[in-house]
């Protein structure tokens, strides 16, 4: 296997680990790793990653208000341009995962978007949608508490979730439920009156209608005595928070979702949820040590869960066009394919995000995924393949794949890109 | 096609490799069971949840203008079908067949302890479980088995209730892109511990064995997509009656009309998506006329709970429980099925059920495709 003897920590061990961390995973980065042992190499990716690191913020439009006195001219020059500014904000989103030295930010971004899902289309004001990616990179690997205080305020998801008219005596429940059933606590731990007295407790958490930004309308908050799980009080939406936060459930919720991000598309093991939910609780909600704790589990290594997650549209494109550094179509192309395979970047369908695991392959995407992956290799230059790596078949099959591949190898005759192609193809390159 | 056997070949082998082991109990019945030939369903999934009392309209209840000062639908402009039902105004194209009896409206539709999360809801209308089971198997899947070629197909929608590990449905987003598509994909056994790489597999299997099919039936029958209402859902349903068209062998179609989650300013949106609704099934029941095909097909519709009756303070409507279902088709038995909803006796500000679902699927099942129903539900004699 010749190139392929790591120092400390074997080949496929920093293979799993970049894959599952990071998006794709890169030939020279993984070298970088061969003088680590394992527990220094999760240690290095979890705390060397920086939040801050983007590509500048694309310019968007500032908010204004819509007028009905306006032309109807002047309307639809400003749809023109929030449509213009949605394509910007998605590209630049792409274009920054594609590129970012900290990948792990990305996938932690996306993550936290899925969590607290916002649709850009329903909001439709894409420089709140910035402020709220922009968020999440702030406390995407910081604290849990703080990021669920700051996102019950932050005005995107407000609005999406129709808490921004939420009022005195009719409250609307939309937020509410999906704070206690998404966000916190998760199914089957809350009950109808909590999700009211939520709801009531929440009123008057609104957006300035000319600022956009976050407002408390104390002339529409509910001052009266809320029931909310088993307790009786004058809650406001912070007592609310709290109160999930004491629950355990709340962090055993966010341990399952780590499961399902990092570990496996199975069924998590009830006990492993309950360990995990403990060390965050008692890290007092840092996300990093919950993180460090997964990666360092039995779980997150056993080879039973090797290569057993679907990759998502994103981790196959941007994985792919990573881990080779070849030259990636237009970022509008990668935008629409990742649409047409079921993510739709800062659109999901619905307030529970991507369905994830096996909901991503059906008889259409699949298709659509092998078409891509081959469009990539044909398209890829003499230049892109010089770049690549020269490893043998075998060494290249264990790179970029997670498992062994399903098809045979090919003779050894075969051309560089027709030995790539039967990688990049393989239904074991769908898996991370 | 030899697909069947090697369906339940593999099937058999990966109980053998103990990767299975609920769900497996419906592969193989002894009981004779293929859907009656060239009987259609056609589902229609209303995601969000769609407001069943401003749909069919209880237009002489004085409480229903209470509860809902902005969202009430005019009683001058309803559309009456009874002495105390209206179609709302947006569902003018399907009075036709209301005159022609071929309309069922199920009221009060739902099931027991109904939960209003639309994600555990929808789960709960898609596998036909009860509040407190889980069940992965699609109530469709569960009922065709692995003895059709391809049990159903869905356009552009998740496959919910054609979902299942053994489920050999598919699922296309237009017509089109699967003429073009030319990818090599291979039939093989799916024998792995890893759930994940057997269902790549399985899917692959599927794709390998079915598009080739589609594409020499899908030759033979014209698009008709102009006569359809010019949005996506109108392309939809329009390729459905294409492959309906086309003579293919497959008993279940889905597709979904989403937006229904009306919580602000609801009246305006949810008036343009029932209009949309009622265009297309106009456009659907024409085309399967002009093509004899309208006896062999079932339109139904359904959605994960209906809305709250009191309106709230956003001129919208937040989630329910029971609601209304549309089935519709050459078959049918029009009529109004259930009582009129009790404005008086609400739970939690929403209607409780008075049909649980079940007694709908098991209608379908055994009166519409002569199978045996595995739900102990009464049926209800709209076929």
């Amino acid at each position: 296997m010749g190139v392929l003897v790591m120092g400390k920590i074997k080949l496929h061990e920093i293979l799993h680990l970049s894959m599952r961390t990071g998006l794709g995973s890169r030939w020279n980065e993984l070298k970088k790793y061969n003088s680590l042992s394992k527990n220094k190499s999760i240690q290095h990716i979890v705390y060397s990653a920086s939040p801050r690191w983007t590509l500048s913020y694309p310019k968007l439009m500032p908010w204004i208000p819509w007028d009905q006195r306006q032309s109807s001219r002047k309307r639809r020059q400003l749809t023109l341009r929030l449509s213009r500014d949605k394509t910007i904000l998605r590209q630049w989103l792409v274009k920054t995962m594609l590129r970012t030295p900290y990948p792990l930010t990305e996938r932690m971004v996306l993550f936290w978007h899925n969590h607290f899902t916002t649709s850009m289309d329903k909001v439709n004001q894409p420089s709140l949608l910035l402020k709220q990616n922009i968020l999440f990179r702030r406390h995407g690997l910081g604290n849990f508490k703080q990021l669920l205080h700051e996102v019950s305020r932050d005005p995107a998801l407000l609005i999406y979730l129709d808490n921004q008219n939420s009022q005195r005596g009719n409250p609307n429940e939309n937020f509410a439920r999906e704070l206690l059933e998404l966000f916190t606590l998760g199914e089957g731990h809350f009950s109808e009156r909590d999700v009211l007295g939520a709801a009531q407790a929440f009123t008057g958490w609104g957006v300035d209608r000319v600022t956009k930004r976050f407002m408390f309308r104390r002339d529409l908050h509910d001052n009266s005595v809320k029931y909310f799980m088993g307790k009786k009080g004058r809650f406001n939406g912070n007592h609310i928070i709290d109160m999930l936060l004491k629950s355990p459930y709340t962090a055993e919720h966010i341990a399952q979702q780590f499961w399902a991000e990092f570990i496996s598309d199975e069924k998590p093991n009830a006990q492993t949820i309950k360990r995990w939910g403990y060390v965050f609780r008692h890290a007092n909600y840092d996300i990093r040590s919950l993180l460090m704790a997964v990666l360092k589990s039995p779980e997150f290594w056993s080879r039973y869960h090797r290569g057993e997650k679907i990759k998502s549209p994103v981790e196959l494109i941007v994985g792919t066009l990573r881990s080779l550094v070849i030259k990636p179509p237009s970022t509008f192309q990668i935008v629409t394919r990742c649409d047409a395979l079921g993510q739709s970047i800062l659109n999901p369908e619905t307030p529970k995000g991507y369905a994830g695991g096996k909901a991503w392959i059906d008889t259409y995407t699949l298709s659509l995924r092998t078409q891509i992956m081959s469009d990539l290799v044909n398209n890829a230059s003499v230049r892109d393949f010089k770049r690549m790596p020269n490893l043998p078949l075998k060494d290249k099959a264990n790179w970029l794949l997670a498992r062994k591949s399903v098809n045979p190898l090919p003779l050894i005759l075969a051309t560089q890109k027709e030995k790539l192609h039967h990688v990049l193809t393989d239904p074991a390159y769908q898996l991370i | 096609m030899k697909r069947r056997r090697f369906i339940k070949y593999s099937a058999l082998g990966s109980v053998a490799a103990g990767l299975l082991s609920k769900g497996i109990a419906h592969a193989a019945p002894r009981r004779k069971v293929t859907a009656q030939k060239k009987r259609i369903l056609v589902l229609v999934e209303l995601q969000g949840g769609n407001d069943g009392l401003n749909t069919l309209i209880p237009f002489r209840d004085p409480l229903y203008y209470h509860l809902r000062p902005t969202l009430a639908i005019p009683k001058q402009s309803t559309l009456p079908i009874s002495d105390s039902l209206a179609f709302h105004p947006s569902l003018r194209s399907l009075q036709r067949y209301w005159q022609a009896n071929q309309i069922a409206c199920l009221q009060g539709v739902g099931y027991p302890r109904s939960n209003r999360s639309h994600f555990r809801s929808i789960d709960i209308w898609n596998t036909a479980s009860n509040y407190n089971q889980n069940i992965k198997e699609g109530w469709i899947s569960n009922l065709l088995g692995v003895h059709h070629d391809i049990a159903g197909l869905v356009v552009n929608s998740q496959l919910g209730p054609l979902a299942g590990y053994q489920s050999s449905s598919i699922r296309i987003n237009d017509i089109e892109t699967l003429i073009n598509s030319n990818q090599p994909m291979q039939a093989r056994s799916t024998n792995t511990r890893n759930n994940s790489l057997a269902h790549l597999l399985k899917t692959e299997r599927v794709i390998a064995e079915s598009t080739e099919y589609l594409k020499k039936h899908l030759r033979k029958a014209k698009d008709e997509s102009h006569r359809f209402p010019r949005h996506e859902f109108g392309r939809e349903f329009a390729s459905i009656a294409r492959l309906i068209n086309s003579g293919i062998d497959i008993p279940s179609y889905k597709l979904t009309l989403s937006s229904f989650d009306t919580h602000t300013l609801q009246a305006r949106p949810h008036a343009d998506l029932l209009k949309l609704l009622a265009d297309s099934f106009h456009a659907f029941a024409q085309t399967m006329q002009r093509h004899q095909r309208w006896n062999d097909v079932l339109v139904m519709t359904y959605s994960e709970f209906g809305r709250q009756v009191a309106e709230n303070g956003n001129q919208g409507t937040d989630h329910g429980e029971a609601s209304v279902q549309f089935v519709m088709g050459g078959k049918v038995k029009g009529g109004i099925y259930g009582k009129n909803p009790d404005l008086n006796q609400l739970n939690k500000n929403a209607l409780p059920h008075r049909i649980d679902f079940r007694s709908v699927y098991g209608t379908v099942a055994s009166r519409w495709w002569g199978l045996r129903n595995p739900w102990n539900r009464p049926l209800i004699p709209f076929i």
